[in-house]
């Protein structure tokens, strides 16, 4: 087995709230593999992680590695979490959430999943607004290009107007923003508009200003979960090192 | 006191506990886990020289908090956070009587907040009106998250939760401090989020919700919601906290803040003892939001706001005149405390 192939599949699960990779925050804390059996270990920043995004990632770990050929038997362990037995033999046995907390969920995940999906790809517009104002593109520009006007070559992208090419920026902006507008079924051909809301609609150079400020609320919130959460994370490690060592910071 | 722009400017500590989080007091592996979670938080935002160790964490005492609040924190008055927990501490994490323990020692530093639990039902209403007539609670602290009974939540809309706030009124409580902030349960997505606050403030129009943490890490929400609601409020307590290891968020969230809340309605709260309050106030009154955020946000954190957001903005919702209190505070035991300190 290909171990980059499997590390390749768990960088793909993200957490929903954060919108990143649960490997490059360092939440994957162990992965092996017997014969044709993969175990996960998870570890999140605090015992008290909210239940319903650590099932999102436990269960996201399980089906990014299910379909690895080879693989017949995914066990995905949640360590040191309050519901670390209920999540773990649940995912394990590809039990949905509702079936996991009868008494308490009474719906399931996917208008959360939704909803964080949405949020993310607040974020990810809101980057690529940035690095394209930084490279120059002026506002009228933005509101007036199309997604095809978006060129990507490597690991550089540029954005074509009428008169001028906005850029370098990096690819990865670019493409993390398209991608997500693929996951929310938001038109993706070359004739659409660059900037859309959620809903699909596009934003025009009046409403720029105002729809920015909303986008900067989001992101702020999300940039400072995401700081806070990385702390918190490194904090723990005091717990699992043993308590005489020092502290990663 | 802090000196801003050489301005004395009168602090009160929006969010304080005085709890008891030393193992003789867990109920059970939560209890650990609780305040080892607090520990965390402490170790991740804390510059170094303030680190404390876990035992004293756990459980510190009356000197350390006069100490550390009001002797070396710069505060003047501070809000007692109620919070409860009795299905994870035999005699509660911190509750109104381990508070009012300081309270009465120091009546007029300390403001006491109380609290419901709509899931106590009908059954609660005395209790309540008990604790308000025995206890000089001017406030109360609500916890949407705690457990109880097997049920691990409730929402400030909730019809039982309406019932209480009413007698809130009819008490004459009128500044309701509200935890929304890190979360661990409920489940559902309507019960996580900060939206219940909206629904609750509408219909109390004459009741103030502080909303402590922010909204944290539900600021956006949060910030509709305020900038709607008239009596919708910030409480700064964990956000305050960014301000030493991670300025740049610490300066976003507060443009933010500024923008969509507004300086009228942020106030400062330490969440002491996750943090002590002497290295957030002091960075807070040298603070300047960097100038590209001021660009971007439209928004500048001013001399005035600083004022505002440290002490006058809670001031005013608690009636507080602050230069009487000022009088009132340099005749009591820490007040001579302090005046002694400076002669020498």
């Amino acid at each position: 087995m290909d171990r980059a192939v499997l590390w390749e599949r768990l960088d793909s699960v993200l957490d929903p709230e954060l919108d990143e990779s649960i490997v490059r925050l360092g939440f994957v804390h162990a992965l092996e593999e017997t014969g044709d059996t993969v175990r996960v270990v998870l570890r999140l920043p605090t015992y008290w992680c909210s239940p319903n995004f650590a099932y999102l990632m436990a269960d996201g770990v399980r089906r990014a590695l299910a379909d690895v050929p080879g693989i017949r038997c995914v066990r995905v362990e949640l360590e040191d979490h309050f519901a670390s037995e209920v999540i773990s033999s649940g995912v394990t046995a590809g039990r949905s959430f509702c079936d996991l907390f009868p008494d308490e969920a009474h719906e399931d995940l996917d208008e959360l999943r939704h909803r964080f999906l949405v949020k993310g790809y607040l974020s990810r517009l809101l980057v690529l607004v940035q690095a394209l104002r930084q490279a120059g593109a002026l506002v009228v520009e933005l509101t007036a290009a199309t997604l095809g006007a978006l060129e990507m070559c490597g690991d550089i992208a540029w954005l074509r107007t009428t008169d001028a090419r906005r850029g370098p920026f990096r690819a990865r902006i670019a493409a993390r923003y398209v991608a997500r507008r693929t996951e929310l079924g938001l038109p993706v051909d070359d004739g659409s508009p660059l900037l859309l809301r959620p809903d699909g609609e596009p934003i025009g150079a009046e409403e720029f200003e105002e729809e920015l400020r909303r986008l900067r609320a989001t992101v702020v919130n999300l940039r400072a979960s995401t700081a806070l959460c990385e702390a918190l994370l490194s904090s723990r490690q005091r717990w699992w090192h043993g308590a005489g060592q020092e502290v990663r910071r | 006191m802090i000196t801003i722009d050489g301005q004395e400017v009168f602090v009160i500590d929006g969010h304080i506990h005085f709890w008891d989080g030393s193992p003789e007091n867990w109920r059970n592996q939560w209890g650990e886990a609780w305040i080892k979670c607090f520990y965390d938080y402490h170790l991740a935002l804390s510059p170094k020289e303030a680190v404390w160790p876990f035992e004293k964490f756990a459980k510190y005492s009356e000197e350390d908090t006069i100490r550390d609040l009001f002797i070396e924190g710069h505060v003047d008055m501070g809000i007692f956070n109620s919070t409860y927990l009795r299905e994870f501490f035999k005699n509660g994490f911190n509750t109104h009587e381990q508070n009012y323990v300081l309270a009465q020692k120091y009546p007029d530093r300390f403001i006491l907040c109380g609290s419901f639990d709509p899931r106590w039902g009908e059954a609660g209403f005395d209790i309540f009106r008990r604790m308000v007539e025995q206890y000089p609670i001017r406030s109360l602290k609500l916890y949407t998250a705690e457990w109880y009974n097997g049920s691990r939540g409730w929402k400030l809309s909730d019809p039982m939760a309406y019932r209480y706030l009413e007698l809130c009124r009819e008490l004459g409580i009128k500044n309701i401090h509200v935890h929304k902030g890190p979360t661990v349960y409920p489940l559902s997505k309507d019960a996580f989020d900060v939206h219940d606050v909206d629904y609750a403030a509408t219909d109390f129009p004459d009741l103030n919700f502080i909303v402590e943490h922010v909204g944290l890490p539900r600021l956006d929400d949060f910030c509709w919601i305020a900038k709607q609601e008239k009596n919708v409020y910030a409480g700064l307590a964990v956000a305050s906290a960014f301000i030493a290891t991670r300025p740049r968020y610490f300066a976003e969230i507060m443009a933010n803040l500024l923008y969509w809340v507004g300086e009228d309605k942020i106030l400062f709260g330490s969440d002491y003892a996750i943090w002590t309050p002497k290295w957030i106030v002091e960075a807070f009154a040298r603070f300047e939001l960097p100038e590209d955020i001021k660009q971007e946000h439209g928004v500048d954190l001013m001399p005035q706001a600083k004022r505002k957001i440290l002490g006058e903005n809670a001031a005013r919702l608690y009636g507080i005149d602050i230069e009487a209190q000022k009088a009132k505070l340099a005749k009591d035991p820490i007040g001579q405390q302090l005046a002694a300190s400076q002669a020498a």
